[in-house]
């Protein structure tokens, strides 16, 4: 071990307390303690600071803790710092965020052509090859809900979906366009309700639960 | 003056019911709820015959629908009727006003959910009911009024201490009363009974430790008030969830079996959802609820409609709501819930109308008129617009064109002018060459004309109720046009099916109502720059040009 290393290891090995210049040069007698404390300090590895009459030495992992522990001034600075550098994550998370939805948006909506024919039986187009007929859809539809319905007669639309998709092979957005259409066209025969974690957003609010009246 | 010679508006401007707008209730789904709910109190009041209930004597009412459907509404209408309050005594709570929930402050909240008739009531009863055994020479009880010699000597007579109890001018003897009433009443029922009398019933929230002591106080309260009021317990929670304060609370409400008691929970089908996830043992009390009210189709048309009416009915005294104005009405209201999927909603429609009414008032106007609408449309939704619209017609012209249009033959008739009207409109901006008026030969053909390439296009306006008839009619057109190099059909039936130079166009109502539109503006020259564009292309939509 270098004598470089032992000191620092000594004055790590005192925590937030730190030791002070003056007891290393009686501990390391045999060692030039003002050059090795200079070597330590310039690699950046120990911070010495004054403390009182006396000059103190501190690992760098305890320096900062000691500092939040004897100075208010810097405990402040140091909560705003941390609390700015929350904030700019937080804000560039949600950028990304915001990007990848775009981004998603973006390549659903080149993908999907819904046919919206609100007098007529239609169907939905991905690519412009349809995939479904509306009336065969509407049958499946009501056999899930009659599957999955639980006493009261409401379903997640989520369970509906997960079953229909597979079934089917159709993606989220064909079956959420398929039921846009039926909730529409038959609104006497279905009722959605508020909550759930996905579903129709009717009124500024997402409706993730479906019963047949 | 309000529209129908109305004296106020007759709904509600607030988002949430009150007791007052409770008072009307329409919709045949929403009185069948009501009925079943009365069946319940009725059903118990029968089992409950003598001064004792027993621990069979509890049911459970659920009551699960979508939010803004009228649950709230159906409670508050229940609290407040006659027949409920001549028999049972109601505590409505709100849950979501409770926060934080615990323990404390559900039980302080119902508490706060009886009015404070209730409480004078059952006090006044309480006293009443010393005041008898006083009179009855029971010398402990002439003790709790602090009734002597003196009183006696003063012409005080055991009524006139009973009144000064009731105003707060006298402190009764309460270790009297525990003497008198002891073996009478459990210790519960006693404290219970001098909280009421010391007029601190409320704070009791304060004094209780566990939730044993308060499932005691309320079962207490609920004997009360069957012993001295002869009336059940209603205790009605509403916005339910499945927060953990409120499921324990609630269940151990249910666990109880409150004697002479109805606890009627109102909740949405999503908390019924996470209450199953979250507490498998207090759904399953709910699924085998004694009555689950079922409000499905609750924001149907029909029921919408029902809802809509009864506010007016309920409040028209003179009588000026007649059945033409009704149907009128109705006709509105069925344009804007069948063109808003926004206001398929009870809470949305009445709000509406709520804005209508008084636009109507400001105006003079004798009903609901389209313009008053069409105003409350655009000033609360600014952003609504009709669906697939391209001529942006305004709610109010939408709604007296889609009343006019019920006459098939006016309608078809309506659309050929509104095509010519369109084509003239198309020739003069240059988009297709003047065109020419069908001879003798051409049967169905309304209109011929040049498009920008040379082609001579036939158009036939083909609209019937019965689409068989328009595929006939169809086909008899594209038989005889042997003039033309192309046959534009515009039909109403569902079909495209065009043979060689034959084009058929479907167009649903929402175009019809654009191209009526478009017409009655360009025949009274009221074309504006913006309608310029979208005039044009209305007519590219039905390939016009």
């Amino acid at each position: 071990m270098s004598p470089e290393q032992i000191i620092a290891e000594r004055i790590s090995s005192m925590g937030t307390a730190g030791i002070k210049k003056i007891d290393l040069r009686k501990e390391f007698q045999d060692m030039e303690i003002d050059v090795l404390i200079d070597r330590l300090v310039t690699s950046g590895d120990i911070s010495v600071d004054k403390k009182g009459t006396a000059y103190y030495c501190w690992h760098k992992d305890y320096y900062i803790q000691n500092l939040l522990n004897t100075d208010p001034k810097f405990r402040f600075i140091y909560e705003a710092v941390k609390h700015l550098e929350l904030s700019v994550n937080r804000t560039s998370d949600g950028l990304a965020k915001t990007l990848e939805t775009l981004d998603n948006n973006f390549k659903n909506s080149e993908k999907l052509t819904a046919t919206k024919n609100l007098d007529s039986v239609s169907c939905v187009r991905i690519n412009n090859e349809p995939t479904m007929q509306l009336d065969l859809f509407k049958n499946e539809f009501d056999l899930a809900i009659e599957n999955h319905s639980s006493s009261i007669g409401w379903v997640e639309l989520s369970k509906v979906r997960n079953e229909l998709c597979k079934k089917h092979n159709i993606s989220n957005e064909v079956f959420y366009s398929f039921v846009e259409q039926l909730t529409n066209l038959y609104h006497d025969k279905y009722e959605l309700s508020t909550g759930g974690y996905e579903g129709l957003t009717v009124r500024g609010l997402l409706h993730g639960f479906v019963r047949c009246i | 003056m309000y529209p129908y010679g109305l004296l106020q508006n007759p709904y509600p401007s607030s988002p949430t019911p009150t007791l007052i707008d409770a008072q009307v209730l329409g919709g045949r789904r929403h009185k069948e709820a009501k009925i079943a709910v009365l069946s319940c109190f009725d059903d118990l009041n029968s089992k409950v015959t003598g001064i004792a209930a027993t621990d069979k004597d509890f049911r459970l009412i659920t009551l699960i629908q979508d939010v803004g459907s009228g649950k709230t509404h159906l409670a508050l209408h229940i609290r407040g009727l006659q027949k409920i309050c001549d028999n049972a005594v109601i505590s409505y709570v709100d849950l979501s006003q409770v926060f934080p929930r615990d323990i404390y402050s559900l039980y302080a909240a119902m508490l706060r959910g009886f009015d404070k008739e209730y409480i004078y009531s059952l006090r006044k009863a309480i006293v009443y009911y010393l005041k008898d055994k006083a009179e009855q020479n029971n010398k402990q009880a002439k003790k709790i009024f602090n009734y002597g010699l003196v009183d006696f000597i003063r012409r005080k007579n055991l009524s006139n201490k009973a009144e000064q109890i009731l105003d707060g001018t006298m402190v009764p003897d309460y270790s009297a009363m525990n003497q008198v009433l002891i073996g009478e009443f459990s210790a519960a029922e006693l404290y219970v009974m001098k909280l009421i009398i010391r007029g601190k019933f409320r704070d009791d929230a304060y004094n209780i430790r566990n939730m044993e002591d308060i499932i005691t106080r309320i079962s207490a309260m609920a004997n009360l008030n069957l012993r001295f009021l002869k009336k059940l317990t209603i205790l009605q929670i509403d916005e339910f969830d499945s927060d953990k304060k409120s499921l324990d609370f609630v269940k151990a409400v249910i666990n109880t079996h409150l004697p002479s008691t109805v606890l009627m929970l109102i909740l949405t089908p999503s908390s019924y959802e996470n209450i199953r996830k979250e507490d498998s043992s207090i759904f399953d009390r709910l699924e085998k609820a004694n009555y689950k009210i079922d409000l499905a189709g609750s924001n149907t048309l029909e029921e919408i409609l029902d809802i809509i009416l009864e506010y007016v009915r309920h409040y028209d005294l003179q009588k000026c709501f007649k059945l033409q104005d009704e149907n009128e009405l109705s006709a509105k209201i069925k344009v804007i819930y069948d063109e808003f999927p926004d206001f398929r909603n009870v809470r949305s429609m009445t709000n509406i109308l709520y804005h209508a009414t008084e636009n109507a008032a400001k105006r003079n106007a004798q009903i609901i008129d389209e313009k008053a609408i069409d105003d409350t449309i655009k000033t609360t939704h600014p952003g609504l617009r009709i669906r697939g619209s391209i001529m942006g017609v305004p709610l109010s012209d939408f709604i007296k064109i889609r009343s006019s249009s019920n006459d098939i033959q006016m309608l078809e008739s309506d659309v050929r002018d509104a095509v010519k009207n369109l084509l003239n409109y198309a020739h003069d901006m240059g988009s297709v060459a003047k065109f020419e008026a069908p001879n003798g030969r051409a049967s169905g053909i309304d209109v011929i004309y040049n498009d920008t390439s040379g082609t001579k296009v036939a158009v036939a306006v083909v609209i019937n109720k019965d689409h068989a008839k328009n595929f006939d009619q169809i086909s008899n057109t594209v038989k005889s046009v042997g003039f033309a190099d192309k046959l534009l059909i515009l039909t109403n039936a569902n079909t495209n099916t065009g043979t060689d130079g034959t084009t058929v166009v479907n167009i649903d109502r929402c175009k019809m109502t654009d191209l009526i539109y478009f017409s009655s503006k360009y025949k009274n020259n009221e074309i504006l720059h913006d309608d310029l564009n979208r005039a044009l292309m209305l007519a590219k939509s039905i390939k016009l040009c």
